[in-house]
């Protein structure tokens, strides 16, 4: 108990910035994305499995994709999910357009996003719920086709208008004046100058709207009716009919070889060739 | 020297213009003639970027008299429609649009065919010697690159006037010297009449016919260079201009230019009269330059004078002296005689003491 100094070595307690964090940060990331890709390429695996509810990948052929391709009952949700996701994928891509350009303008625009982007975060049933009373009851909609592209639409106009203000906040309104100098007319100077340089972040807004309608379940479920969606008719499926399951698992890969490269194409246009310019 | 009396190119007269209650145009006048090379000076908030929006268009003044430009009255004329361009202060190019893309712009908007613009374009890159990097991309280009990108796109129309905002603001020192050279002889070439923003006073003395110093919204002087060099008639004037010694005093008697003046603290002292319009018995100011003091003899005309601090700057040595009307500064040439010298009393040239009325307020 006299000698207190000796005790007081060389201290190794520096916790926080222990190196071992580095090696636990880098496995950790590779479980992670393991666990996020491993079902996914085991999806796909199955998909050409001849018995793929055995679980256990083997014995590959395309059968279940001769059996899908013979199959029409998956045509018409098919279809639906296309043309509503186009319809949600353009509207959503113009109006958050014509809001975004807005924005910067505006003296505080935080509390007005903070809004928009609130429905980000209400569950999915509330917001179904919701419009599954106001389509009916407001809109006068019967439930459907139309009451599913309303429920998409406000499900993925808020992501739209993100995506849209990751280019108007950092366009250059001296450039609109540049063009205007130089003698270009109003809508020159919208098409020439405005609408290219924004232009990444239209489309980035109306891929991604397409995709977040196409994805839709748990509005879609409320504001059906008897109207069926891709994913909707899945689930059905799944959940009912054992023997459809094979053909499920062959669509939702055929479905999941498109999603990827859309949304690599978006992030390619959002952040890759913007960059450049 | 140019001829100032034929038509002006450029007539702006009452110009009055307010950003809600602040004024920022209070009732300024101004004209160009063709070919001349017109600087607007004056510190931010002075009102000249402004008074630059307002010629362009792009700014629309709460009232103006008069404005025209080549003869043709553009009140109400909208930007697009006006015979001038500008030169932004952050050149504003097109950065989805590659270098000749960008210079031709704004003849492809005026109808001209591609080959035809190109080609044109080409001729204005080359005048500003980017021939070889027309099909770079905006992002590829340094600074001083991108500068002469926006100086061609806004020649390459042809334009009555060209409005250049600060545009060798962002550059470092080298390459804004070797600019305003490139600029004059630009000017020159292309008889066009330039309107040039900016707040350095080095740059305004180089490059203009004449110089507008302007200061909360009005001009405060404007004359050629070397007058507003020799002969500020204010004490802000002066300032700007970078007069270091301002002195407060009274005017005594008037010969001719030369006035005697009793300094606060009672020294007696001469100088040149900037302005006729001040009469013996008004208070004046008194401004000389640092370099333009030096030590004198006992009997010459001055200031006696001690030295107090010696500070070397490297090209020169500034040295601040007392004296009875106060601290004053002497600044000498790195290697001249007087730069390690004992001081006893201070002198200068007539012609270098400027004297003006003072202002209150």
């Amino acid at each position: 108990m006299t000698d207190m100094t000796a005790t007081t070595g060389p201290v190794s307690l520096e916790t926080s910035y222990n190196p071992n964090w580095k090696r636990l940060g880098k496995w950790m990331g590779i479980a992670m994305l393991a666990l996020i890709y491993f079902p996914l390429l085991w999806l796909v695996l199955l998909s050409i499995s001849s018995d793929p509810l055995s679980g256990i990948p083997g014995a590959f052929s395309l059968r279940h994709y001769q059996a899908l391709f013979a199959s029409s009952d998956w045509h018409m949700p098919f279809v639906a999910s296309i043309v509503i996701g186009l319809i949600v994928g353009l509207v959503s891509a113009v109006t958050a357009t014509v809001i975004g350009r807005e924005v910067p303008r505006m003296a505080s625009p935080g509390p007005m996003l903070l809004v928009f982007v609130l429905p980000l975060f209400v569950p999915g049933m509330s917001m179904g719920a919701a419009l599954f009373i106001f389509s009916q009851s407001v809109l006068g909609l019967d439930l459907g086709f139309w009451s599913i592209a309303v429920g998409h639409y406000v499900w993925a106009l808020p992501f739209a208008l993100l995506i849209v203000l990751v280019v108007t906040l950092r366009f250059d309104h001296t450039l609109i004046e540049a063009g205007r100098d130089l003698g270009a007319s109003d809508w020159r100077v919208f098409k020439d100058i405005e609408f290219p340089i924004l232009m990444p972040g239209i489309v980035s807004a109306g891929l991604f709207g397409f995709l977040m309608s196409f994805n839709e379940v748990m509005r879609t479920i409320f504001l059906r009716g008897t109207s069926e969606t891709m994913p909707v008719w899945n689930w059905v499926q799944a959940a009912a009919q054992q023997s459809q399951v094979p053909i499920i698992f062959a669509l939702s890969s055929l479905v999941l070889l498109v999603t990827l490269p859309l949304l690599s194409a978006m992030f390619w246009l959002l952040f890759v060739r913007l960059n450049r310019t | 020297m140019k001829d100032m009396h034929s038509e002006p190119m450029l007539e702006v007269s009452n110009v009055v213009h307010k950003y809600g209650r602040v004024t920022a145009l209070s009732d300024v006048s101004l004209s160009a003639a063709k070919g001349e090379f017109l600087t607007i000076l004056g510190s931010s908030g002075s009102g000249k970027t402004t008074m630059l929006r307002v010629i362009s268009g792009l700014e629309t003044p709460y009232s103006v008299n008069r404005l025209r430009i080549g003869g043709e009255d553009v009140v109400g004329l909208p930007a697009a429609k006006r015979n001038c361009t500008t030169v932004f202060q952050n050149y504003a190019l097109f950065p989805h649009m590659n270098v000749i893309e960008n210079v031709a712009y704004g003849l492809r908007i005026r109808g001209r065919t591609a080959q035809d613009s190109t080609a044109e374009a080409k001729r204005a890159l080359e005048m500003v010697q980017l021939g070889a990097k027309a099909d770079r991309s905006i992002g590829q280009l340094s600074g001083g690159e991108r500068q002469r990108v926006a100086l061609a796109r806004a020649v390459v129309t042809r334009p009555a006037i060209l409005l250049l905002d600060e545009p060798l603001g962002a550059l470092d020192e080298r390459l804004r010297q070797d600019m305003q050279l490139e600029l004059m002889e630009l000017q020159r070439k292309l008889g066009m009449t330039f309107i040039y923003i900016t707040h350095s006073q080095e740059e305004a003395l180089t490059m203009s016919d004449r110089v507008v110093l302007m200061k909360h919204g009005r001009i405060e002087q404007s004359g050629a260079p070397l007058d507003l060099f020799d002969r500020p008639v204010t004490r802000f004037a002066a300032d700007f201009m970078g007069y270091e010694n301002i002195l407060d005093g009274k005017l005594l008697r008037k010969d001719g230019e030369i006035g005697e003046v009793e300094l606060v603290g009672g020294a007696v002292v001469r100088g040149t009269l900037a302005t006729s319009d001040i009469q013996p018995g008004g208070a004046i100011n008194l401004a000389i330059r640092a370099e333009r003091i030096g030590p004198v003899a006992a009997d010459e005309d001055g200031l006696d004078a001690t030295l107090s601090n010696r500070v070397y700057r490297g090209k020169y040595t500034d040295m601040m002296v007392e004296t009875k009307a106060g601290t004053l500064r002497l600044r000498s040439w790195h290697g001249a005689p007087n730069e390690k010298g004992a001081i006893s009393r201070v002198g200068w040239k007539l012609s270098d003491a400027v004297i003006f009325p003072e202002h209150k307020g």
